[in-house]
């Protein structure tokens, strides 16, 4: 399915990584990071506004719940 | 977090404006990773999927320029040339915005047979993630993870879509799809 493309992009990122400082690659984990985690935060206030989308958060909610349950009887 | 101008991420800053510019040119879909973390999954990725109808050169020419002109860097090469001989033998190119070439990425690639040219024909704009841009639909992105891409990631994104779009999925069509895979791209596994 990974074509070519994708590792070459692995293998620059590994370059840049090798041939920076931590100070200097951490910084576009941090915001790539950041970013995905303000887009989901952005995503679930959305669905907080209609009747539909509290009717997903219940679903994601008990989904999370259940998950979390099976890993206690364990 | 330093946020921009406009307050908005810098994974929906990006696909938007590089879709807005796609839209002008050719018919195009975004795919898979992105869907769900549009759709709230709580992961990362350094790229998003897109896939282009298949278009001259000619005509491709003018959409890579205007890319360029805004800012958008080919890592692939800087000859256009080269850029579409990538494509035109089903290899994929990614853009990036940033002059230190880091990312998010874009990788582009043609519609490679019938089951993305039927990806393309069925795209839809997904009112719940608020952006401005066609993606393949939510059944398309579940049978691609279930039947072809299983990892752990993928089974999560798939179950995750799942549950948002509950009450609207047809299973029927997802088993189409998963068929088509089965058919059309892993006949050749063993």
């Amino acid at each position: 399915m990974r074509d070519k493309s994708h590792m070459e992009s692995v293998e620059r990122w590994a370059e840049f990584v090798r041939n920076n400082p931590k100070s200097k690659w951490k910084k576009y984990v941090n915001l790539l990071i950041d970013s995905t985690y303000q887009k989901a935060d952005e995503f679930y206030k959305k669905l907080e506004e209609t009747e539909k989308g509290r009717e997903i958060l219940k679903r994601l909610s008990e989904e999370r719940k259940s998950r979390a349950n099976s890993f206690l009887v364990r | 977090m330093e946020r921009g101008i406009d307050d908005k991420n810098i994974l929906d800053k990006f696909a938007e404006k590089f879709c807005k510019i796609a839209e002008k040119h050719l018919k195009y879909i975004v795919v898979s990773g992105f869907v769900a973390i549009s759709h709230g999954r709580r992961r990362t990725t350094e790229d998003i999927d897109m896939i282009v109808e298949r278009i001259s050169f000619e005509k491709f020419k003018k959409f890579h320029n205007e890319l360029i002109k805004n800012g958008f860097i080919c890592m692939q090469s800087s000859k256009v040339e080269d850029v579409y001989d990538y494509l035109d033998n089903g290899d994929s190119v990614r853009y990036v915005e940033r002059e230190d070439l880091q990312p998010p990425e874009m990788e582009v690639k043609f519609v490679k047979d019938e089951i993305d040219a039927l990806q393309m024909e069925t795209r839809k704009k997904l009112e719940l993630t608020g952006m401005d841009i066609w993606f393949s639909s939510i059944e398309f992105n579940i049978a691609f993870k279930e039947e072809l891409l299983k990892t752990p990631k993928d089974m999560e994104d798939a179950k995750h879509l799942r549950i948002i779009y509950k009450e609207e999925i047809d299973n029927n069509f997802i088993e189409f799809v998963k068929n088509k895979i089965r058919e059309l791209r892993l006949k050749n596994e063993g």
